[in-house]
């Protein structure tokens, strides 16, 4: 068995697709600007074709928890076909499975990288994201049971993803102790993204080549990527969303947030907010 | 021809049924199946399972499969043996639910019988167009039943199939055989098509996906090929319908046979040539809609249009 | 440059429209000809050998003779080598 996967873990809409596209670019072996419809790199750990693929079984009709038990088996199977890296995105809260055996393939695990963004900026895309109201993201944020992909109504791409409450997801994934975590934060990369990528290459024990470096920053940038979306559609969006890549920036909260959101979520989610300082 | 008759054929009471062109003895009801008076050639029975197979070729998450035997064991219900497409045994789990050991019957046991019997069960729903079967194809969740039932209570085309339709071949024909009468379907698609779920039975006890019965709207019989369609997503929003020829019909139809993953290319000589013989006689059309937005009616409307073209 | 070169027997192949979709039942693996390449794949349920191939090819496709042969010979290469076509034991 391999042990070469890393995930690529977050709260969504906290750079994570960002670092995918960075990382697509900085090991494409080619010239060329990745293709964002197309990345190669970070298939999420929730993809139900990946699970269909590596078990053999049809899993449309399965329950969530069904699907979950699979989970681990299908991508040990699916690192396997990955060298020294498989990158893996995930939303889920790093969490057992009901029964307390692992729902995460532990053994086959590297490392992750945590990418973290203010709660208070994380509302608001995520209300695009949603297609929702702010308040209705905020509460989402807050609530300690959330899942998403977890209608029932329909059949959907993905499994059911238990991702908690903001709180909860970032303490989930970096007070675990089966394998190292580098934490990323949002803002970081916002203002040196240099730095923070080569923080990156270095806790993956990757070459770093300023060159190459420069280029992906450039060819992953908030900019770039808007336009590519523009230009192509993104495929990752999801269709009640009208764009996937909006503002990107941070403390853009304080125009926005009404008083009563700021405050529920710095009473609700205070502890980690504290801990990476964002309070 | 293996002697079916096992005992508890004698002590238990059993079913008998048609479906996909098969007689089918069942201890187990099924109410979703025909009932026939015919003899039949598929038994299914409760009973002990072998704890593997002798000879496995593949391995996949708790199943083995050979080209005439499968076994698999699903945790919390039960394990299922099917072999030579003659006989299912089920081993049930303690406590476990009827409609759960129901499903995977109406679903992977029965593909793998017609699949270990040489027949070519495509992933698709059908309707009829003047003793011509239409179907639908598409990955989970892409609509298939959804436009047939679309296309039978818009337009009155009788009903054939909902996940499984099966091909065969009589006397160097390719042919369609009917499979059941009812159809799945998620609360989404019971909204786009008006239907309440009001007294509709779950598929399973946690899955909220229902069964409908189309009762008369079903017909049973043999059927000539007409034509398939492959429904996919669109990234753009609009709905477009081409027709495709050539061997890239054969490519894309080829990623619709019923549980392609798990059966790997176990069967490839069989269903090359189901394939071909039924891509000779039925045209091909790609169905590009948008994702999740309703377009029932104008993919319905546009379909009709197709279908009754001369 | 005499061998005939003919079908491989176990094949399965199967027109479509005016391609050929084959398999190969040994190695499971597909093939596809174009139009072109599905007339010569007709013209060789019999045994044929280069020159009688460039012949009737002639015949019936607007091509220069040189083009031809380089062609049909390249054809026959790749699917020798692919093991689709075989030399003719009776040629």
């Amino acid at each position: 068995m391999k042990k070469n996967i890393v995930w690529l873990a977050s709260y969504p809409k906290s750079g994570n697709t960002w670092c995918r596209v960075f990382l697509s670019n900085y090991l494409n072996k080619t010239k060329e600007t990745v293709d964002i419809n197309n990345l190669q790199i970070g298939s999420i750990f929730s993809s139900k074709h990946i699970i269909e693929d590596n078990t053999g079984l049809d899993i449309s009709e399965y329950t969530e928890n069904e699907c979950d038990e699979l989970r681990n088996f299908a991508f040990t199977k699916w690192a396997e076909n990955f060298d020294d890296f498989a990158f893996f995105k995930t939303h889920d809260a790093y969490l057992p499975l009901d029964s307390g055996e692992n729902m995460f393939p532990v053994k086959s695990t590297k490392a992750a990288i945590y990418f973290i963004r203010n709660p208070l900026d994380v509302t608001i895309s995520f209300a695009n994201h949603l297609a929702c109201t702010i308040d209705k993201s905020t509460n989402r944020l807050c609530d300690k049971n959330f899942s998403i992909a977890a209608s029932k109504k329909k059949f959907n791409q993905q499994v059911r993803q238990k991702i908690l409450s903001w709180d909860l997801h970032v303490k989930s994934w970096t007070e675990q102790n089966d394998f190292p975590v580098l934490v990323i934060r949002y803002e970081d990369m916002l203002l040196n993204p240099q730095k923070e990528f080569k923080k990156i290459l270095k806790f993956l024990k990757i070459k770093t080549d300023n060159n190459k470096l420069n280029s992906a920053i450039k060819n992953s940038s908030f900019d770039k990527m808007k336009l590519l979306e523009k230009k192509t559609g993104f495929k990752e969006k999801p269709s009640s969303c009208k764009k996937f890549f909006n503002v990107g920036k941070s403390g853009y909260y304080k125009e926005i947030l009404s008083e009563n959101q700021i405050k529920k979520i710095i009473k609700e989610q205070k502890d980690s907010m504290k801990k990476f300082g964002y309070l | 021809m293996v002697n079916n008759i096992s005992f508890c054929y004698f002590l238990k009471k059993h079913y008998t049924y048609s479906a996909f062109g098969l007689i089918i003895s069942s201890e187990i009801e099924i109410p979703e199946f025909v009932i026939s008076k015919e003899k039949s050639n598929v038994t299914i029975c409760y009973g002990n399972v072998p704890k593997t197979l002798k000879k496995a070729e593949h391995e996949g998450f708790r199943y083995q499969i050979s080209k005439n035997e499968f076994l698999i064991k699903y945790s919390t219900w039960a394990t299922y043996f099917v072999c030579n497409g003659e006989k299912v045994i089920i081993q049930p789990e303690k406590n476990a639910d009827e409609r759960d050991i129901r499903a995977f019957i109406l679903s992977t046991v029965i593909a793998i019988v017609l699949h270990q019997r040489g027949l070519l069960p495509l992933h698709t729903s059908g309707i009829v167009y003047k003793n011509k079967g239409v179907l639908f194809a598409g990955n989970s969740g892409i609509g298939k039943s959804t436009i047939a039932i679309a296309l039978n209570k818009k337009y009155k085309y009788k009903f054939i199939s909902d996940d499984i339709t099966v091909i065969s071949e009589q006397n160097a024909a390719p042919i369609i055989y009917s499979s059941f009468p009812s159809v799945k379907l998620w609360q989404d698609s019971l909204d786009m098509l008006k239907i309440s779920n009001n007294k509709l039975p779950l598929i399973r006890k946690d899955v909220n996906k229902f069964r409908y019965n189309t009762n008369t709207d079903f017909y049973s019989g043999i059927l000539n090929p007409y034509a398939i369609f492959v429904i996919e997503n669109n990234v753009q929003n609009k709905v477009e319908i081409i027709e495709i020829k050539g061997v890239e019909k054969f490519n894309i139809v080829r990623n619709h046979i019923f549980r392609a993953k798990m059966i790997k290319e176990l069967y490839s000589n069989e269903h090359f040539k189901l394939l071909t013989l039924f891509l000779n006689s039925a045209k091909c059309y790609k169905i590009l809609r948008p994702k999740d937005v309703n377009t029932i009616n104008e993919l319905s409307s546009m379909i009709n249009k197709i279908i009754k073209k001369v | 440059m005499d061998k005939k070169y003919v079908r491989k027997k176990e094949l399965l192949s199967s027109r479509m429209d005016n391609e050929i979709v084959m398999m190969h039942p040994e190695s499971g693996k597909y093939f596809a000809l174009n139009p072109v390449a599905s007339r010569i794949w007709d013209l060789l349920e019999t045994p044929h050998n280069l020159n009688e191939l460039i012949e009737k090819l002639l015949k019936e496709f607007d091509v220069s003779e040189e083009t031809c042969c380089k062609e049909v010979s390249a054809f026959l290469k790749e699917m020798s080598e692919k093991k689709l076509v075989v030399i003719s034991e009776q040629g």
